[in-house]
C-alpha cells in the first residue's frame, strides 16, 4: 500500500475537527451540549490513528451519540486505496446484521404472527424429530450416538443462539469432537456460515441445516451459530415476503437507513470499504476479492460487490454504514421509536434487552464472564465481572470485518466502531479501548 | 434428456427384474394397518438421503424412487416410512448404530462383516454419464484417448465410488455431494464429474438454470449404479420385512404398476415435467 498516501490521509483525519458538518445532513453537535468532553475524545482520536499510522488497520470510522445526538463522528485512514474514509463510506457489518433480523422477527411477534416459545417446526416442518449428537468414548464401534431432543427448538432459542445450531469457524476456535463431528457433518450438507455467500436460497440451507444433528440440547448451551440465518428465512415464512424486501420495507425504509442493503445498488459500489489484511504488526495489505479461508472460516471480501444474489442471510448479509446503523442503535435506544416512527413497543425492547435469555450460560465469545445474549445482542449483566467498560444493561455486538455498536441505556450513549480488517481476532482490544474512550468522554 | 431417461429406466427395469428373479422369495405375513411412526417418530423408518429427483421433498410423491417403494411398502403390508437425511452418514448410523428395519441407497460401503447382517435388494440401476464445465474447457473434454487424456486433471466423486482407475491414471480426486460437485465444475476445482443424468438436469434446472449449456455430458457413459433398498437382520422384523418387499416388488414388477410409476415421472409430453416441479414455499 502507498505509505505516502496513507501518512497524509491519516494526517488529514488528525487535523479534522470532531465536530465540524460534513456536506451531508449529519447533525453534530459539540460535545459538551451532551454532557460529554470534547478534550477527552481526542483520546479516541489518538487510539485510531495511532492504529492507522502503525498500519494495523487501513482506517476506521467511529460514532458516538448522547443523549440523542451525535456528538462525535470521524473518519480515519483509508477506505480503499488512494481514498479517503468517509463518514458515508459503506461497510460489510456481517453480524450486525443479527440485530436488525431480531427486529425483523419481534415485529412479527408484536403483529401476533409469532409466539417465542412456539417450536420452529411449527413454521418449518423439518425442524420436527431434530436429534442431539452425543459423542462416545474413544474406541467404541460408532463415534457418537444421537438422542432425541428433550424439547424442540424454540424461536426464542435462535434469538438467544440457545438453540445447539453451531457456526463452521468457531470449531477452530472451541475444538472439541462433538462440536467437530456436527461440523463435518455441515461441511458434508453444504452448510456454510454464508460469509462467503453461497449460491442458494436461504430456504434450501435451512432445511437442509435443520435435519442434521443439533450439538446440544436446546436450550443447554450457549453457542454462536448460524440461528438467525434460520430467523431470516422464518421471516419470510411468516410474513409472506421475501426477506430483502420484508427488511428493507419495515425497518430500512421507515427508519431511513438509505445506505443500508443486503445487495449493493452499483452506483454506491464506489462507497464500499475495502478488506484489509493486517497481521497487527504493520503489515498491511489491500485484500482482493477472492475468499479468504482460514481453516472453517471462510470469508469473501468480494461479495459485497455483486449487485444481485439469491442469499439473503439473517446473521451476515447487510451492508451500512455508522450512520444508518446509529439510527438503528437510537431506535433501541429510545425503547422502539425514531423520528415518530415506532418499530417495536417499548415493553419488547425491555424484554430483548433482559438479561434473562440464556440462563446460567454466559455470552463469551465477543466478551467474557458477565455478559448474557438476550434477543439479539449479547449485554453485560452486572459488574461482578472483568468488564472495562459501560453500565450493567449494556447491549451490543460485533461484525467479523471488525464493526462493533454498543448501547448503554443507563447514560443515553451510542459508539459504533466500523473497520474493515481481517483476521478479526487482534480486534477485540480496539474495540474494548473505543467503549473505554466513549465512557472515559462522559463528564456531565 | 426425457426420452434418453425412459430407456435409462428400461434398463433398470431389465436389470432389476433379472436380479430379482434369482433372489429367494420368503413367507408373508400381516403387518399392522397403521403406521407406528404416528405414534413414534423412531418406530420403523427408513433411512436415506436427498437424492433430487429420485428421492427429494420437492419432487411430487417424494420422487419416483420413493413412490416406487412407498407403492411397494404398502403393497408388502409394511409398516415403515422413508426419513431422508442431507448426509449419507446418517443414514449408515441409522442402519448399522440404531438397527433401523432398512435404509435406501448407492455406493454405501460396509464391511464384509456388517454386510452378513444386510439384506441387499435392487431397487433401480442408474445410468451415470460424465460432465464437463464448458466455460472452463472450451474446447470440450472427451473420452478419445481414455482415461490417460484425463492425466493432470481433477474429478469430481461422490463418497462411496471406487476411484482407483481415477488415481492410476494420474487423476486427482476430490469429493463431494451432488450439488456440490456441479458448483465445483462451475468454480473450476474439479474439471470431470459422473452423476445421473437426471439428477444433473434437475440440480442444474433448480438451482443454475442459466448456466444449464455449460454444464455438457461426455461422449461416454460413467456406468451404471443400483440402487438398493438395505434391510438390516439386526431389526427384530428386518428379515421378514425384506422377504415380502422383494415378493411385492416383483409381483409390481410383473404386472406393470413399476412402469406406471415410473412413466407418470418420465412421461411424455410436458405433463412428464410435473415430477420436477419444485413445491415452493411461497411465491
Amino acid at each position: 500500500m502507498n505509505k505516502v498516501i496513507l501518512l497524509f490521509v491519516s494526517l488529514f483525519s488528525i487535523a479534522m475537527p470532531a465536530t465540524v458538518v460534513c456536506a451531508a445532513d449529519y447533525k453534530i453537535v459539540k460535545p459538551e451540549k451532551v454532557g460529554l468532553s470534547s478534550e477527552r475524545l481526542k483520546n479516541m482520536d489518538r487510539l485510531i490513528d495511532e492504529h492507522v499510522s502503525q498500519r494495523k488497520i487501513g482506517g476506521a470510522v467511529v460514532l458516538v451519540a448522547r443523549k440523542g445526538k451525535i456528538a462525535y463522528f470521524r473518519p480515519s485512514g483509508l477506505a480503499d486505496s488512494g481514498k479517503a474514509m468517509r463518514r458515508d463510506t459503506i461497510f460489510r457489518i456481517v453480524s450486525m446484521t443479527k440485530p436488525i433480523t431480531s427486529t425483523a422477527i419481534m415485529m412479527l411477534y408484536e403483529q401476533g404472527k409469532l409466539l417465542l416459545s412456539d417450536p420452529v417446526s411449527k413454521y418449518i416442518p423439518e425442524f420436527r424429530n431434530q436429534k442431539v449428537l452425543v459423542p462416545e468414548p474413544e474406541g467404541s464401534a460408532f463415534p457418537y450416538k444421537l438422542e432425541a431432543v428433550k424439547r424442540e427448538v424454540q424461536i426464542r432459542d435462535l434469538l438467544a443462539h440457545t438453540s445447539g445450531i453451531l457456526y463452521l469457524f468457531l470449531n477452530d476456535v472451541y475444538p472439541n469432537p462433538a462440536r467437530n463431528m456436527v461440523v463435518q457433518m455441515y461441511k458434508e450438507a453444504g452448510i456454510t456460515d454464508g460469509f462467503c455467500r453461497p449460491d442458494e436460497e436461504i430456504g434450501d440451507m435451512v432445511k437442509r441445516l435443520a435435519r442434521l444433528p443439533l450439538y446440544a440440547q436446546p436450550g443447554e448451551v450457549w453457542d454462536y451459530g448460524l440461528n438467525t440465518d434460520i430467523l431470516g428465512y422464518l421471516v419470510e415464512v411468516v410474513s409472506g415476503e421475501k426477506f430483502d424486501s420484508f427488511v428493507e420495507q419495515h425497518i430500512f425504509k421507515p427508519l431511513k437507513m438509505k445506505d443500508s442493503h443486503f445487495y449493493l445498488p452499483e452506483e454506491k459500489l464506489h462507497r464500499l470499504a475495502a478488506v484489509w489484511k493486517s497481521d497487527w504488526k504493520g503489515g498491511l495489505v489491500r485484500a482482493d476479492d477472492k475468499p479468504i479461508i482460514d481453516g472453517d472460516l471462510c470469508l469473501n471480501p468480494g461479495d459485497a460487490r455483486a449487485s444481485s444474489g439469491k442469499y439473503l442471510s439473517g446473521g451476515a448479509s447487510v451492508l451500512s454504514t455508522v450512520y444508518d446503523y446509529f439510527r438503528f442503535a437510537q431506535m433501541y435506544l429510545n425503547g422502539g421509536e425514531l423520528d415518530g416512527v415506532r418499530l417495536l413497543g417499548r415493553k419488547t425492547v425491555e424484554l430483548m434487552t433482559a438479561t434473562n435469555h440464556s440462563g446460567r450460560f454466559d455470552a463469551e465469545f465477543l466478551h467474557s464472564k458477565g455478559w448474557k445474549f438476550g434477543l439479539g445482542f449479547a449485554i453485560q449483566q452486572d459488574r461482578e465481572h472483568s468488564v472495562d467498560s459501560g453500565d450493567a444493561g449494556t447491549f451490543e455486538w460485533a461484525g467479523i470485518y471488525s464493526t462493533r455498536f454498543s448501547v448503554d441505556p443507563e447514560e443515553k450513549k451510542i459508539t459504533i466502531f466500523m473497520s474493515q480488517t481481517n483476521p478479526f481476532g487482534h480486534h477485540f482490544e480496539l474495540w474494548d479501548k473505543v467503549l473505554v474512550q466513549s465512557a472515559s468522554a462522559v463528564v456531565d | 434428456m426425457r426420452r434418453l431417461n425412459r430407456y435409462m429406466f428400461f434398463r433398470s427395469f431389465l436389470a432389476v427384474t433379472a436380479l430379482l428373479l434369482i433372489w429367494p422369495a420368503p413367507a408373508s405375513a400381516t403387518g399392522p394397518r397403521v403406521t407406528t411412526a404416528l405414534f413414534s417418530p423412531d418406530k420403523n423408518e427408513i433411512h436415506t438421503v436427498d437424492f433430487p429427483p429420485y428421492i427429494s421433498s420437492e419432487v411430487i410423491d417424494g420422487g419416483v424412487i420413493s413412490e416406487i417403494i412407498n407403492s411397494v411398502l404398502s403393497a408388502a403390508e409394511i409398516d415403515a416410512v422413508i426419513t431422508r437425511h442431507p448426509v449419507q452418514r446418517m443414514v449408515r448410523y441409522y442402519l448399522l448404530q440404531e438397527h433401523a428395519i432398512a435404509a435406501v441407497g448407492r455406493r454405501m460401503i460396509f464391511t464384509a462383516e456388517e454386510k452378513k447382517d444386510l439384506i441387499f435388494i435392487p431397487v433401480t440401476a442408474l445410468e451415470e454419464k460424465y460432465y464437463y464445465y464448458k466455460p472452463t474447457h472450451p474446447k470440450g473434454l472427451n473420452w478419445g484417448k481414455g482415461i490417460s487424456g484425463f492425466n493432470g486433471l481433477i474429478y469430481g466423486s461422490q463418497h462411496g465410488e471406487n476411484v482407483d482407475e481415477y488415481k492410476k491414471a494420474g487423476i486427482q480426486v476430490k469429493y463431494g455431494r451432488s450439488m456440490a460437485l456441479l458448483k465445483k465444475l462451475k468454480r473450476g476445482s474439479v474439471d470431470f464429474v459422473a452423476l445421473p443424468s437426471l439428477t444433473v438436469e434437475w440440480l442444474i434446472n433448480r438451482y443454475m438454470g442459466e448456466e444449464k449449456e455449460n454444464f455438457v455430458a461426455m461422449d461416454k457413459d460413467a456406468g451404471t449404479e443400483m440402487l438398493y433398498i438395505i434391510f438390516n437382520r439386526k431389526h427384530a422384523e428386518g428379515t421378514e420385512a425384506a422377504g415380502k418387499f422383494k415378493k411385492a416388488l416383483s409381483e409390481m414388477i410383473a404386472d406393470g404398476r413399476y412402469q406406471q410409476i415410473i412413466e407418470k415421472h418420465l412421461g411424455s409430453g410436458d405433463a412428464g415435467k410435473i415430477y420436477l416441479r419444485r413445491l415452493e414455499t411461497f411465491q
